[in-house]
Formats: structure tokens, sequence, C-alpha cells
């Protein structure tokens, strides 16, 4: 697929991560005012990668998971980025979601440090739904039969491996 | 994945074979319900399969003039909420008034993206931005779309709208923005969940149970078993497009 | 006996710096136009769903198919041996890569996304005509210079023949991708049909030579260079030929389509009851673009006007953004036949004529690609040899007597 592009945008990274690198080993980075505070998630004991993996390469995840989703139809929540905010998202003190993409709030704090501009919110929710759509019907109904599918699958794999 | 990859192939290993086992012992331990439930239900990590062929037949003698529940399940489904702009404001799904003056009879129907087989507006596309799912949903993959509208062009339903404007407020599961085209993505991210397309369930639940949603590819379906018993029709079939979406009594 | 010799031009008189300043000046406005409709959204156009492709899209068509005629004379001289258009040679191509950079310069201004372009360029679909014409367009771009290289360094000069005959082959390859652009629509009954790809042919043919004859004329004026009767008289008569292919081509397209009954409903649209379509076809396109200009061109009274010239290439022109708008605009404003011969109506739009009505910053983006092409070649004839310093009879034609 296209090799300039993902050279290009690799450089682009090595780049950012300097940036944000030079931010981390300099000492008492979260303690000076003017420097990055990144907010702590509000959901789950840790991320879905290892905390420095996800720094430096969530991008990745995010792309091959879109791409997946996208065209493959593969639906499993990790990776997902509805997922990224539900643990990542804020509420402000009335109990309402902050846009995750705010200024200071997780995806821009980061960003807008390493002037990175990103246009995904453009389209995508910055909030989790008010109400969940996907638990709310019809699939509820076939739950048992999805896990038993899923726990036969697995047996399968582990078989294999 | 990878056991659908071997699928068909000869069994040549000890370990395969007895994955196979394990898996045709699965199938007979619960016969009946579950051998169906295989054959429909998805998983989340399973991926859009080839064997399968999404598609949708309205019934236009039930589809009642006037009624306009499906457009709007698809509008709430989506958040298609419009800025009272008609002319650009976007529209997955419509119904349409059809007369035909020689015999004066007139039928009301839905119109969306039709899911063809042979989509025209993946062809044309410059980006491979609009392009057709393993099992047949035509989808605009809005991450490599340019927003240069040769799709809308090409497309022979009008089925495609060009966001004209900034939007806000999307639903987590159908990212929406400026400067890019969409379309009836058959709720997609329903149908991955083993559920039914929004508007399917707006209809039946009207009450009229005008459109049924099923896979084409499988014969006991209640989609299949529907275009088996009953004759239907494709709009604009002298294109050769073979839709997938069909209109019975019609 | 006079030596062809060729020489940047001045670039410092009153009128150069007046040129450029009202040139930049379209450029500047064309680009706050663009500002305009991407911060806001095209909802700012006079473009909707049902009118997909408007103003710019009719001036960029129209700036590409320019560009591929305007080659036409560098490649009479270099393929068909005419030696009298290879003075010209130079301006042509020169011309040629200005105006196609003009044209695609609207085009992706205003693509949804602009900002998506490195996507258009690694991301490609090979089934796409659209996406075979970035490689058309690239390889124009590439060819066109070596072209150009060719005639400029003595070095090289030994591939001439063979950089200018691809050339001619690329560009005819070239308008017939920008013409199958339409051909594979094949649910718009305006772009239905097999004579689109010839046709747009002989356009580019007849709209680059006017535009080429436009851009000579007035280089040699405002330098005070000499410009023989013998080029210009040449090169018109040529024009007149290609007015008249064109013509030809539009009466074809529409007789056709008036024996075909499924065409019927469109051609009515067209041809007598589309209110500013039906206009632009028969007072534009064909009473002004086309019959009026081959007057001027060849009525013995006005014939070797230089001024009569100058009318009949800027009408010419004008016909032919016309013509781009009939085929463009009113293909699209003529309703989808979702189910022929039957009524039809829906909050969609389906079963009515459509409207549109372009708004300035649309018009303002298009003139802006006019703009760039004109100014590229007004900056590379002042840094670089492409115009002869005189193409007077006896320089252009050595056995003249
Ligand atoms: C630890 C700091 C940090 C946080 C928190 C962070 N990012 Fe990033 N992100 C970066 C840096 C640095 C880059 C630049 C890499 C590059 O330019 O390719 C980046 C790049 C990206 C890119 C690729 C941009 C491009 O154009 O290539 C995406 C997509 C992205 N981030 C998404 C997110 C999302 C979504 C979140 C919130 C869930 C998030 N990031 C949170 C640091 C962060
Ligand atoms: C299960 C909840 C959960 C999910 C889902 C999740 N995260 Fe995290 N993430 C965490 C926790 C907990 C941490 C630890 C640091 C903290 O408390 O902020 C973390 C840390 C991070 C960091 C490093 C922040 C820092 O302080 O340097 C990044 C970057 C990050 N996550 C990005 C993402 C992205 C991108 C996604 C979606 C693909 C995602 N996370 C999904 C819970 C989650
Ligand atoms: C023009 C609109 C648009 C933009 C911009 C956009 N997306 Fe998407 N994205 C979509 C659509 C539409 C889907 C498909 C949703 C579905 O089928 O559920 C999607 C799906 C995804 C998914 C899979 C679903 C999920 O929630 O995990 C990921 C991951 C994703 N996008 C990441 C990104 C990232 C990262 C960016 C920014 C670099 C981005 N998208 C920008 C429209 C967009």
């Amino acid at each position: 697929m296209p090799t300039t592009k993902t050279y290009l945008s690799k450089i682009k990274t090595a780049l950012s991560l300097l940036v944000l690198n030079i931010a981390f080993l300099s000492t008492n980075v979260y303690a000076n005012e003017n420097s990055l505070i990144i907010p702590e998630a509000t959901k789950g004991k840790t991320c879905v990668e290892p905390i420095p993996e996800m720094r430096k390469n969530h991008m990745e995840y995010l792309l091959h998971k879109r791409d997946l989703t996208m065209h493959e139809g593969q639906r499993t929540k990790k990776h997902s980025l509805k997922e990224c905010i539900s643990c990542h998202v804020k509420k402000d003190k009335v109990g309402e979601y902050i846009s995750i993409n705010k200024e200071g709030q997780f995806c821009q704090s980061c960003h807008s440090y390493a002037a990175v501009s990103i246009d995904c919110f453009g389209c995508h929710a910055t909030k989790p739904d008010a109400k969940l759509g996907i638990l709310n019907s019809q699939n509820v109904k076939n739950k048992g039969i999805t896990s038993l599918i899923t726990r036969l699958q697995k047996t399968a794999k582990s078989t294999d491996e | 994945m990878a056991s659908n990859e071997k699928e068909g192939a000869p069994v040549n290993t000890r370990r395969e074979f007895l994955v196979k086992i394990s898996a045709a012992g699965a199938l007979t331990i619960t016969p009946g319900l579950f051998l169906y439930k295989v054959a429909e239900a998805k998983s989340d990590n399973e991926l859009a399969s080839a064997n399968k062929r999404w598609g949708m037949l309205i019934d236009t003698a039930r589809c009642a003039d006037g009624c306009n529940a499906c457009v709007e399940g698809c509008n709430k489904e989506h958040g298609l909420t419009g800025h009272g702009r008609e002319a650009t404001d976007a529209q997955w799904m419509r119904k349409v008034t059809v007369t035909d003056k020689s015999i004066g009879k007139t039928i009301s129907l839905p119109i969306m993206c039709q899911h063809c087989e042979n989509p025209p507006c993946a062809d044309v596309c410059p980006t491979g931005a609009s392009f057709k799912r393993k099992d047949n949903i035509v989808l605009v993959d809005k991450h490599i779309c340019i927003g240069c509208r040769y799709c809308m062009m090409a497309c022979p339903y009008k089925a495609r709208s060009f966001i004209h404007e900034e939007l806000s407020n999307q639903k987590s599961y159908s990212p929406r923005g400026k400067g890019t085209v969409e379309s009836c993505t058959f709720c997609v991210h329903r149908v991955d969940q083993d559920k039914q397309p929004a508007c399917v369930e707006a209809c039946n639940e009207s009450g009229h149970k005008a459109i049924v949603f099923g896979d084409m590819k499988d014969p006991n379906s209640e989609l299949s078993v529907a275009l088996k018993t009953s004759s239907s029709r494709q709009i604009r079939a002298d294109l050769g497009l073979n839709p997938g979406v069909r209109y019975k009594n019609f | 006996m006079k030596k062809l010799h060729y020489q940047e031009i001045e670039g410092n008189s009153s009128k150069f710096f007046l040129l450029v300043g009202i040139l930049g000046c379209i450029i500047l406005f064309a680009l706050g136009a663009t500002y305009y409709m991407e911060h806001h959204g095209h909802h700012v156009t006079g473009m909707t769903n049902q009118v997909v492709w408007g103003m710019p899209h009719v001036f960029a068509i129209f700036l590409i198919i320019c560009a591929s005629g305007a080659l036409n004379i560098a490649s009479i001289g270099t393929v068909f041996g005419k030696s009298m258009y290879k003075p010209l040679a130079r301006l042509s191509c020169l011309l040629a890569l200005a105006l196609l950079a003009g044209g695609l310069a609207v085009l992706v201004l205003d693509l949804g996304r602009p900002d998506r372009l490195i996507v258009a360029m690694t991301y490609y679909n090979f089934k796409s005509i659209f996406a075979w014409n970035i490689y058309l367009y690239t390889g124009f771009f590439a060819i066109v210079i070596v072209y150009i290289w060719t005639m400029m360094d003595r070095t090289v000069s030994k591939y001439y023949k063979i950089a200018g005959t691809t050339a001619f082959i690329w560009r005819l390859a070239l308008t017939t991708g920008t013409g199958s652009i339409f051909g594979f629509l094949v649910a718009r009954q305006a772009y239905d049909a097999a004579i689109m790809a010839p046709m747009f042919i002989v356009m580019s043919f007849s709209f680059g030579l006017a535009a080429f004859l436009l851009v000579l004329m007035f280089s040699y004026q405002w330098t005070e260079r000499e410009l023989g009767d013998k080029v210009v008289i040449r090169l018109k008569n040529l024009l007149g030929v290609f007015v008249a292919g064109v013509m030809y081509f539009v009466i074809a397209k529409h007789l056709t389509n008036l024996y075909a009954t499924e065409h019927h409903a469109v051609e009515a649209f067209i041809l007598s009851d589309g209110g500013m379509i039906t206009k632009l076809f028969w007072i534009v396109q064909l009473g002004l673009g086309s019959i009026l200009p081959l007057i001027l061109l060849y009525s013995p009274k006005t014939a070797n006007s230089r001024n009569a010239i100058i009318s009949a290439c800027s009408l010419i022109l004008v016909g032919g953004i016309a013509q781009v708008y009939v085929i463009l605009i009113g293909g699209q404003l003529f309703p989808l036949q979702l189910f022929p011969g039957m009524e039809v109506s829906s909050s969609f739009f389906d079963g009515v004529v459509n409207t549109y009505s372009p708004t300035p910053a649309e018009i303002l983006l298009g003139l802006g690609g006019i703009a760039l092409s004109l100014i590229i070649v007004t900056f590379a004839v002042k840094f670089l040899k492409f115009l002869p310093v005189s193409l007077a009879d006896d320089v252009v034609d050595p056995h003249h007597s």
C-alpha cells in the first residue's frame, strides 16, 4: 500500500515524539505550569497496551483498528476509538461529559503540546453516547449462544497452538 | 480467521484434525437452533464474510403512502438532523411516490443505497474510498474520501449525500463530517452485531412490516425464502448492477 | 533573411506590472473565495446534493481541455514536420503546462477535503478513470517538460522528435481520459454517448488553439515584437476548421440522440425547455461561440483584421465555457430516471428539474484558475527563452519571397 505515506508519517512521528520525550525526560515536567499535563484516565487500571507503548504508538493501533473495522467489519472493543474515549473522557462539575478534544482534555493535551493536529473529531463523537445503543435491544437474546461460540473458538485456537 | 482460511483444505495435521472434530462436535451437540445461529450470528471479532450477501426486500403493498417511519428511524439512528436547507441536507433514505399515469396507480416506496453487486460509485472513486465489503455492503471509507463527488455523479439512485457544513453531536457509532460523501450503510454497525438495520426496526414498530432484511446467500433466511416465493424487481435492472434491495408488488 | 532567435521578454514595462498586478489580485481573491467555501462548507456555494459539480468544475474541465489543445501547435511542428510551427513550439508547450496547472488547481481547491491531497496521491483505485487521469496529468507535466528541454538544450536535441511524438500521443490519451469522465456515468442520460470522447478531442483542438492565438498576439503586441501575417493567418485558418469540427460533433451528437427514444426527454430539455441551459446552448455556444467566429475568421471583410481574429478567439473561448457548462450542468439539472415512463416525487427532488445558481465565490475560484495559468506564462516568458524575438514572415518561412 502507500509506502511514501507511511515513510512520511514515520518521520513526522519521530519528530513529534522527540518533542514529547524531551518533555517527559525533563524533570518536574508535570509540576511546571506551562508544560504538559495529561489528564488521568477515568476508567480502568491500565491502558489497552502498556503505557509507554501507547504513548509512542497509539496512532498506529488506531489506524490499524480503523481499517479493520471499516473494511473487514471487526467490532472488537480493544483499540476502538469509542473505547479510548469512554475510559479517558472526563466529566465536569455537574456531571456532564467534557469533549475529549477540548483544550486540556486527554487527546488534546499532548497534541497541542507537540503541535499535532488530528481531524478525527470532525466526524467522531467526542463523548460517549448519552444512551448506549449497542446494549439495549435484540443483541441480548443471542448472548448466551454467542458466548458459547466464542468459548468454543477459544478452545479450538488453544488446541491449535 | 485462521480456521476460516483453512476451510475446505485437506486435513493434514493431527492438530487441525482435532480442531475440525471439536467444531463438528459442537454442531451436533446442539442441533437445530444452534446450526441456524452459526449461520446468522456474528461475534465481534468475526470478520465480514463473502459467504454472505446482505439484502432487503421491500413490499410496496405494505409500505403506506404518507408513512415515513423508516426514514425517521434512519435519521434518528445516524443523527441526520439537517439544517433547514433542503437542497444540501443529507438524506440517506427517502420516500418516493411513483405514479403510473397510464393506469392511474400510485405507490410509495423508500429508496436508499441499493448496495449493488457492481456498484458504479466504487468503480469511479479515485481513492477507493467507496468500496464494497465482502458481504456486499457498499460503504464510504470516510477516512480516505477526498470529497470529489464523482460517486454522486455515478450513482443511478441518487442515494448519496455530500456533507456541506461542519457537524456536531454525531453518534459515536456513526461518525459523519464536513467535506465527505455518505450514504446508507445498511446500518453496518448493527448488522455486525447481529441486529437489524434501524429502518427495518422502525417499519416493524410502525406495524407495516414492509421490509425484510437478511442474507441472500443463505437459502433458509427469511429474505431468501421471501424472494423465492414472490416475484420482485430491481430498480433500473437494465443497468445490470444487481442491487441488493428488491421491491415486491410493484 | 533574419535568423530565428529566442529571448526573454524584458518585463519591466508598466503594462507588464499592471498585468501581473491584475492577475495577482484575481488569484488572491480566488484564494479568499476558496477559504470561504472550505471554511463554511459547500452549502455557501450553489452546489447541492443534486447539482454536485458546479462552476469550479466547468472552469477546471475547460482549462484541462484547453491545455491539451494548446500543445497541438508544437505537435504539428514536431510530429507532422511543418516547419512554420516550430518557432511556436516552446510557447505552445508552456501554455499547455500553465493551463493544466490552472485547471488542476481549481479542481483540487474545490474538493471537500483539499487537505487530503496526499491521500489522493497515495491511494489509487485502478478501476477509476479519475485515478487514471491523475497519472495522465502528472505524465503530461513530465513529458512536456522534457519536450521543452529538448528544444532549449542543444545537447539533448536528438531526443526532440521522440519527446514530441510521445507528448502528442499522451495528449490524445489525456483528452480521451477527460472525456471519459463523463462516459462512465451510465446513469446520466445526458452523458451517455460514445461520441463524447472524440468530441472532447476536437473541442480541445479548437479551444486550445484559440487560447494560444490570443496569448501569442497579446504577448507580441505588448512586447512590440514583430508577428508576421503568415503565422497569424495560417493559425486562424486552422482555427476555423476546428470550430467547424466542433459544430459538426455537436450536431451529430444531438441528432443521434434524437434517434433514440430514451434520450428524447433530455434532448428536449437541452434544446428547447431548459431555460438558461437552452439559451446558453443556442445563443452563447452556437451563435456567439461558433457561428460568429466563423464569420469573423472567414468573411473577406474581416478575415485579415487582427482585431477580428482577437474577437473571434475570445468568442470561441466564451462559447467553450458555455459548452462545458451546458454539458456538465445541463446534464445534472435534468432529473435521473429511476422509473422510466412514470411520474415520481419525493423530498429529495426526484423527478423535478433541478436548479443551480452559481455564487460569486465559485466563479472567482474558476477565474483564479485562468489567472494562475496566465501568470505562469507571464513569468515564464520573462525568465526563460520561450518567445522568438521576431516572428516576421521572413523569419518563420525562409523560402518566403
Ligand atoms: C502522551 C501524549 C498523547 C496523548 C495522550 C494522545 N496523543 Fe495522539 N499523538 C501524540 C503525538 C506525539 C503524536 C504525533 C505523532 C505523529 O505526528 O505522527 C500523536 C499523533 C496522533 C495521531 C496521528 C496523527 C497524524 O496525523 O499522523 C492520531 C490519530 C492520534 N494521535 C490520536 C489520538 C487520540 C484519539 C488520542 C486520545 C484518545 C490521543 N491521540 C492522545 C501524543 C499523544
Ligand atoms: C480500560 C480503559 C482504557 C481504555 C479503553 C483506553 N485507555 Fe488509555 N489509559 C488508561 C489508563 C488507566 C491509563 C494510565 C494512565 C492514566 O491513568 O491516565 C492510560 C494511558 C494512556 C496513555 C498514556 C498517557 C500518559 O499519561 O502518558 C495514552 C496515550 C492512552 N492511554 C491512549 C489510549 C488510546 C489511544 C486508547 C484507545 C485505543 C486508549 N488509551 C484506551 C485506560 C484506558
Ligand atoms: C470524515 C469522517 C471521519 C473522520 C475525519 C475520521 N473518521 Fe474514523 N470513522 C468514520 C466512519 C464513518 C467510521 C465507521 C463507523 C462504523 O462503521 O462503525 C469510522 C470508524 C473508525 C474506527 C473504527 C470504529 C471505532 O470507533 O473504533 C476507528 C478506530 C477510527 N474511525 C479512527 C479514526 C481516526 C484515528 C481518525 C483521525 C485520524 C478518524 N477515524 C477520522 C469517519 C471518520
